[in-house]
């Protein structure tokens, strides 16, 4: 994906001078819409340092070090844009922990814009909540800011499988969770889609817990 | 910028400070929620004052701090565990996947392997247990030996913590089911009744919830009297707010509040007449167990998860592939394959900011960042920015000002300062990456 935009422009190059002046009027707004829908910060880069994949904490003495008090003032501290938020093609804020801040707003969010891949992404996206595991007595790691679910509206818990299908109506494969996930180029989280009873949209920044 | 539940926290830390000084390590110098050395007799505790609970994911008798195991440790996780001195002990033995239920009896033990995830076992005034088993109940009984399945009262409900009010009578939390909006996190939950002879369920509790507001109940235990009793907590799942807790009770089929509780915690059952109660020590991954005084002072007995889950030990359907393939390591940069990267990041800025926003008009963004230079002086970078400088951090027909930020910048930390340093920006700042 992240060479659709070289090959875009290869095939238009190739095009004959008339051609090309042509599309050139046609596409010259839609150029510039995709280039702002799409743009990342300059000269942006991974990072891939401990700050900017900081250590994932296992248990939760560990969580509550790393991520402060539960229900915590810092655990909605860090925001970012996402598209197809809290409804399809309606975009909205993630706020997750600062403690990620650096890895869900610099380097992910980042990367699926760097790779025009805001389509993949579908509703709902959601980070921080204040709120148990149902039936529990155990809070859930949202209320840390330390998960975020996304594309939930086709991944809902219980499903065995993920669904990749984005907002765009393309199937995306696992992208979504390659981008989240361990393994490049994933970013550390941990997936839902492992647990016993499978939570395909849930991705959380601890584990053993 | 939450002042009230900062207080609390502080007030809670402090709460644990002093209680672990107080009765943080028992007569052998462990930690509570320690083993001691050596094995006890399970059924013994009928003739002590001690209390069965999970420790260190094993079932234990807790008593004047200390806390013995039961017998050698197992394949899981022991998790809410019921004692019934008439009667004996059934807890559920977690495990990745379908789990079991263990009933311990002066006759004998039983194991029931459940079909899915089992919670919350409970004992009758007749010697039957009931439990929760994914998404209904399940009833086994000391006359027959035979099992009975309860479906739940609302088609994708959850039903959990269930137990008898009376022979024939059980008591149930009952959640809502997720919606689009709530996939996950439980919203509602009420009590619901549940008749064994006429199989009919009635909604006891209407508590209610709002867009965001919750409302939920935890840990229904039946009194001496033959009350029941349970903890009722709201919330705000979007504010940094601390929940509430309460104590109430059902009076026939209407529900009576006791009293606010000043902080987290969990019925655990009785103890001579007296409310036993689970409370949250989070730093320490542990729960202590107190006995409510008449006085209503608590007084520690130790360590441990009674009805409530573990917290010194991670639950099993959520670590197994954990286990089966290791734990994930931080991916490596692989320059080659990421994104269009022109150059590295300026050795000035890390990328990251702190964003005040967001502002209906550009005039008052840039009033903001007027304001952010005058704090921070000249050697500060800031700027107004918009959606169309930066699309990932702020949405179309708002701007906002942005302080950037150093490499290295503890986030949180440069974030409180900056709100100390601007309070009226305090409830409208957060770190971003424009």
């Amino acid at each position: 994906m992240a060479g659709s935009s070289s090959r875009w422009c290869s095939r238009v190059a190739m095009s004959g001078l008339a051609v090309w002046a042509a599309a050139l009027v046609a596409l010259v707004p839609s150029v510039a819409q995709a280039h702002h829908a799409h743009q990342v910060p300059i000269g942006w880069v991974h990072d891939h340092s401990s700050a900017g994949v900081p250590q994932r904490p296992s248990g939760l003495s560990a969580l509550v070090n790393k991520f402060g008090p539960v229900c915590g003032d810092a655990a909605n501290n860090a925001r970012s844009y996402w598209p197809s938020q809290a409804a399809r093609n309606q975009p909205g804020y993630l706020n997750v922990n600062t403690y990620i801040g650096r890895d869900v707003d610099y380097n992910i969010r980042n990367h699926i814009s760097a790779d025009r891949a805001d389509g993949a992404v579908d509703y709902g996206v959601y980070g921080y909540v204040c709120r148990y595991i149902d039936g529990t007595t155990t809070w859930s790691a949202h209320a840390w800011g330390a998960a975020v679910d996304t594309n939930t509206a086709r991944n809902p818990q219980g499903q065995g499988h993920w669904n990749g299908t984005g907002a765009d109506g393309i199937d995306h494969g696992k992208y979504i969770p390659d981008m989240w996930k361990g393994s490049y180029p994933g970013h550390n989280f941990y997936w839902g889609l492992n647990f016993s009873n499978p939570d395909p949209a849930h991705f959380q920044y601890v584990t053993n817990y | 910028m939450q002042k009230r539940w900062i207080a609390s926290v502080l007030a809670l830390a402090t709460a644990g400070l002093l209680a672990a000084n107080a009765w943080g390590t028992d007569r052998s110098g462990a930690a509570c929620g320690q083993l001691t050395g050596g094995t006890t007799r399970l059924l013994g505790f009928a003739a002590t004052s001690a209390v069965p609970a999970e420790v260190a994911g094993r079932l234990a008798l807790v008593r004047a701090g200390a806390a013995t195991p039961t017998g050698p440790a197992t394949d899981g996780v022991v998790r809410h565990v019921a004692a019934d001195t008439r009667f004996g002990v059934a807890y559920v033995q977690d495990l990745a996947g379908p789990d079991v239920v263990v009933i311990d009896r002066p006759q004998g033990e039983v194991r029931l392997k459940a079909s899915g995830e089992a919670a919350n076992p409970s004992w009758s005034p007749t010697g039957d247990v009931v439990w929760a088993e994914t998404p209904g109940l399940r009833v086994w009984s000391a006359k027959t030996i035979g099992l009975r399945s309860i479906r739940s009262p609302e088609r994708g409900s959850l039903v959990f913590s269930p137990v008898f009010a009376g022979p024939d009578t059980i008591v149930a939390a009952v959640s809502e089911p997720p919606t689009v909006a709530i996939p996950e996190g439980e919203y509602l939950s009420n009590l619901w009744r549940y008749d064994l002879g006429s199989r009919a369920w009635t909604q006891l509790t209407h508590f209610g919830h709002g867009a965001n507001t919750w409302s939920i109940v935890r840990t229904p235990v039946v009194g001496t009297a033959g009350t029941v009793e349970f903890v009722r907590m709201t919330g705000d799942a979007t504010a940094t707010v601390a929940p509430s807790f309460e104590l109430w009770r059902l009076d026939g089929d209407h529900a009576v509040r006791e009293r606010v509780l000043p902080s987290e915690r969990y019925l655990a059952g009785y103890q001579g007449g007296a409310r036993l109660w689970n409370l949250p020590d989070e730093a320490a991954a542990t729960w202590q167990i107190a006995r409510e005084e008449p006085s209503g002072q608590l007084t520690q007995i130790g360590c441990g998860a009674v009805l409530v889950d573990p917290y010194d030990v991670g639950d099993p359907d959520r670590s197994t592939t954990l286990a089966r393939t290791g734990p994930s390591p931080a991916p490596s940069p692989s320059p080659s394959t990421s994104p269009s990267p022109s150059s590295s990041p300026s050795r000035s800025t890390s990328g990251m900011a702190i964003l005040v926003g967001d502002f209906a008009w550009q005039q008052d963004a840039q009033a903001a960042a007027t304001t952010i230079s005058d704090q921070y002086g000249p050697t500060a970078t800031v700027r107004v920015i918009d959606s169309t400088t930066s699309p990932t951090a702020i949405r179309p027909g708002v701007w906002a000002a942005v302080l950037l930020l150093a490499p290295g910048t503890d986030l949180e930390a440069e974030l409180q300062s900056f709100r100390s340093r601007l309070p009226q920006f305090s409830d409208s700042s957060w770190v971003v990456a424009p």
